[in-house]
């Protein structure tokens, strides 16, 4: 081949060849990983997406970023209501990435209620597009799914190309899978992961929050949510746990917002964001924005009688 | 764009072989062609810092020709008039407002109030590396090394060449332009080795820099609240990351270059090898030793003087190097304590090692090794008193150290990758003619195609810039 062009560009091809091959073998390998790891730990922390989405059958699913993940006790409310929980809120995962996780597990499984903390501006402008992203990768499982597409596609222009790849899509799981099937995995208690302690937070007592405005794009996809968990059946109930910040400040604004829509589609809003004693006891938390265990604890012994008679309310 | 995102990747196969698809005869055309790249990508980052690449580019072209036709008297002032209208960009975007800060605070420690507005413009991405070329070649024209560049196309792309605009390799006016002007043919070989080499740079990026950035940066973000072991090995996992974040940088540089024909110097020889700090900075960014050499050592006498004003040569050369690399008083120190040690180096005759006792020079490298690594502690704290708290760490609290922020596998995987990045550097520094049968088809492939799967596997992608950028 004497011809240098046409010479690299065969070397080109047979590279892009010899890659696709084993890009499907890698990810063949993967999906064996992937399958043992959950077989052997599918209630861990690590893989709280694919029990939501592929196995779980709780009578109450609660969905959130970290606040749901470190403020709701499902054994407590088990005990209480007489009926199974799972708490699938999972840090770092906001409002697209709830939405998409919501719309995947009722495709397979309607649970009776799913408590959706979306309270503290999940629907404003106020996370980036970076914020949105950054746990997308946890749904490329599920990307021949129509709702996790939908929001994995829109991460950049040139997200479709890359999500032909499978080494693309299970980038950094190896050490994950490998670490579940070793049997080394982070347990949780149904879900819930409890903090300890109180930071040193010099910051706490002066910290107040801002101003946030409803993003009417989000509005639009709460929207389309509510109407398919209406048709599969699932009773929706928002949620807005405790945080802490001085004087006990919230936007009233974006509350407003949430309760007008929460109130146009019949959804109970349990909105506990400024919550007294909370929101003055700095003890009850790690950090600004999540209660302690003591203070979710707490918290439950208020939740938990609501949630009865809200859910007494909607069985009449 | 940096080279590490996925957007450069899906456009550089169009810029390939667009440029290879223009006609050798139509050179000119390559050459507008390269230069619209160079300025639509630069411009990418924010559209403003096109203006000052270019404002640079027309002061130090309009330099050259004046001083090329200046008479003997007026020469120098009009050199010096020039050059510092080609640093004022730098001056003002990088060192204003650390200048600013640092005498309102000296000014206050004296019971003295004053302060200027500060600015809050962004730094042009680059602007050390393109100022440098430029003025490198202004004063190369001054000094009579070169000839002044009458083609304002060849010397527009050779300050805004894409591959090195951001972070460098420093080229200089005799090794980049006489490429710029002749007619390149396709090579083969040439092309095979651009692409090996941005395969190696974006592997050791991407796999090694990065995973060990995620460990450093939560260690050195918190030092307080780890041992001084667990310190000691963010530190030299920090030293491996910079060289593995630079190296990889300067490799795609030159292996991006190399596809379209140009060869670029290169940056990097082994530097964790170097028997001595001087050594060091013969293997480390050696673009840069080399234009601080020519443009700052040799014009103040180099070594050309009495041992004294020798070593204040050396001092002088690195304090510029640390403040070049940032507007902080870390680099600053790191700088100088660089300079101070090749001082003592050429004060006792130290700066090299020539024999052949395998020992001595296995110790001077260790000695050079944690030297060099002590040194980063400063360049990547925030400030000097984080610096020295991290030091006091290790000094007062060693213990034994404490890796549970990087998981067993994290680890094991970085293990890999260090170890395959010595054996590399060990094959290359010690034993060139050994392990040929690598060259061999079947292996090179498999290495190929290993390190493709590893990077898109383990890298971390899309994490963003790389830590020279920023300079």
């Amino acid at each position: 081949m004497r011809n240098p062009y046409i010479k690299i560009l065969a070397k080109a091809v047979l590279f892009v060849f010899a890659f696709i091959l084993i890009d499907y073998l890698v990810g063949l390998a993967f999906k064996q990983l992937r399958g043992s790891a959950f077989k052997k730990n599918a209630l861990s922390q690590e893989l709280s997406c694919e029990y939501c989405v592929e196995k779980a059958t709780p009578d109450i699913a609660i969905i959130g970023s970290s606040t749901a993940n470190h403020h709701y006790i499902p054994s407590l409310m088990e005990d209480s209501l007489g009926m199974s929980v799972y708490n699938f809120g999972k840090d770092g995962c906001f409002f697209y990435f709830q939405n998409a996780l919501i719309n995947l597990m009722i495709d397979r499984y309607s649970p009776s209620y799913i408590i959706w903390e979306i309270g503290e501006s999940s629907l404003s402008s106020a996370y980036n597009k970076h914020d949105e992203y950054q746990s997308v990768d946890l749904l490329y499982p599920w990307y021949s799914n129509a709702y996790a597409k939908e929001y994995i596609d829109k991460k950049d222009t040139f997200q479709k190309i890359r999500m032909l790849s499978s080494c693309y899509r299970n980038n950094s799981d190896l050490l994950m899978y490998l670490r579940l099937n070793n049997g080394n995995n982070n347990s949780t208690l149904q879900g819930y992961v409890p903090l300890y302690n109180t930071d040193d937070y010099p910051s706490m007592k002066s910290s107040v929050k801002g101003h946030y405005s409803i993003d009417p794009q989000k509005i639009d996809i709460l929207n389309q949510t509510i109407r398919h968990c209406k048709a599969a059946g699932v009773t929706l109930v928002f949620s807005s746990s405790p945080r802490y910040y001085d004087s006990c400040v919230k936007s009233t604004d974006y509350y407003q917002a949430l309760t007008d829509i929460a109130t146009k589609n019949s959804i109970p809003f349990m909105d506990y964001y400024n919550l007294s004693p909370f929101c003055n006891d700095s003890t009850l938390f790690k950090d600004n924005d999540h209660m302690n265990n003591d203070g979710t604890v707490l918290y439950m012994s208020v939740f938990i009688p609501s949630l009865r008679k809200v859910l007494q309310e909607n069985t009449k | 764009m940096p080279f590490n995102s996925f957007d450069f990747w899906i456009i550089f196969p169009f810029i390939f072989g667009l440029y290879w698809l223009i006609p050798a005869k139509c050179n000119q055309w390559r050459k507008v062609f390269l230069i619209l790249v160079s300025y639509l990508l630069y411009m990418n980052w924010k559209p403003a810092f096109a203006i000052v690449l270019l404002g640079v580019t027309l002061i130090t072209y309009y330099g050259g020709l004046k001083l090329e036709n200046q008479q003997y008297n007026g020469k120098k002032g009009l050199a010096w008039v020039f050059a510092l209208l080609a640093v004022l960009p730098l001056l003002v975007f990088k060192y204003y407002n650390f200048l600013n800060d640092s005498i309102s605070q000296g000014l206050a420690a004296i019971g003295l109030k004053f302060t200027l507005p500060g600015l809050n413009w962004a730094i042009p991405v680059g602007i050390s590396f393109f100022t440098f070329q430029a003025v490198g070649y202004m004063l190369d024209v001054y000094h009579g090394k070169t000839l002044a560049e009458k083609n304002i196309l060849d010397y527009v792309l050779f300050v805004s060449f894409f591959p090195q605009v951001t972070s460098g390799p420093i080229s200089t006016a005799n090794e980049l332009l006489p490429q710029i002007k002749v007619i390149h043919k396709f090579d083969y070989e040439q092309g095979k080795q651009g692409l090996k080499f941005l395969l190696w740079g974006m592997f050791i990026k991407l796999v090694i820099a990065d995973r060990l950035g995620l460990f450093v940066d939560t260690v050195y973000a918190n030092y307080i609240h780890y041992n001084g072991a667990t310190c000691f090995v963010a530190s030299i996992f920090y030293t491996f990351q910079i060289y593995c974040d630079f190296a990889g940088y300067s490799l795609m540089a030159i292996g991006i270059a190399r596809t379209l024909g140009f060869n670029l110097i290169d940056n990097f020889r082994r530097p964790y090898f170097a028997t001595s700090i001087t050594d060091f900075w013969k293997r480390w960014h050696i673009s840069l030793t080399r234009w601080l050499t020519q443009q700052i050592y040799i014009p103040l006498g180099g070594s050309r003087c009495s041992k004294a004003r020798t070593y204040w040569n050396i001092f002088v050369t690195f304090l510029v190097s640390g403040i070049w690399h940032g507007a902080n008083w870390t680099f600053i120190v790191w700088g100088c304590m660089h300079g101070v040690l090749q001082i003592i180096e050429k004060a006792l005759g130290w700066q090299k090692y020539e024999g052949n006792n395998g020992f001595i020079k296995v110790v001077r490298i260790l000695v050079t090794f944690l030297l060099v690594n002590f040194a980063w502690i400063f360049f990547r704290m925030p400030n000097i008193s984080d610096a020295f708290g991290m030091i006091g760490q290790m000094v007062t609290n060693f213990g034994v150290p404490n890796l549970s922020d990087l998981e067993i596998f994290s680890k094991l995987i970085l293990f890999v990758g260090i170890l395959v990045l010595c054996f590399k550097d060990l094959r290359q520094e010690f034993f060139p003619t050994k392990f040929r049968f690598l060259q061999y088809g079947f292996f090179r492939w498999a290495t190929y195609i290993l390190l493709f799967v590893m990077i898109l596997t383990l890298g971390v992608l899309d994490s963003g810039q790389f830590i020279y950028v920023n300079f």
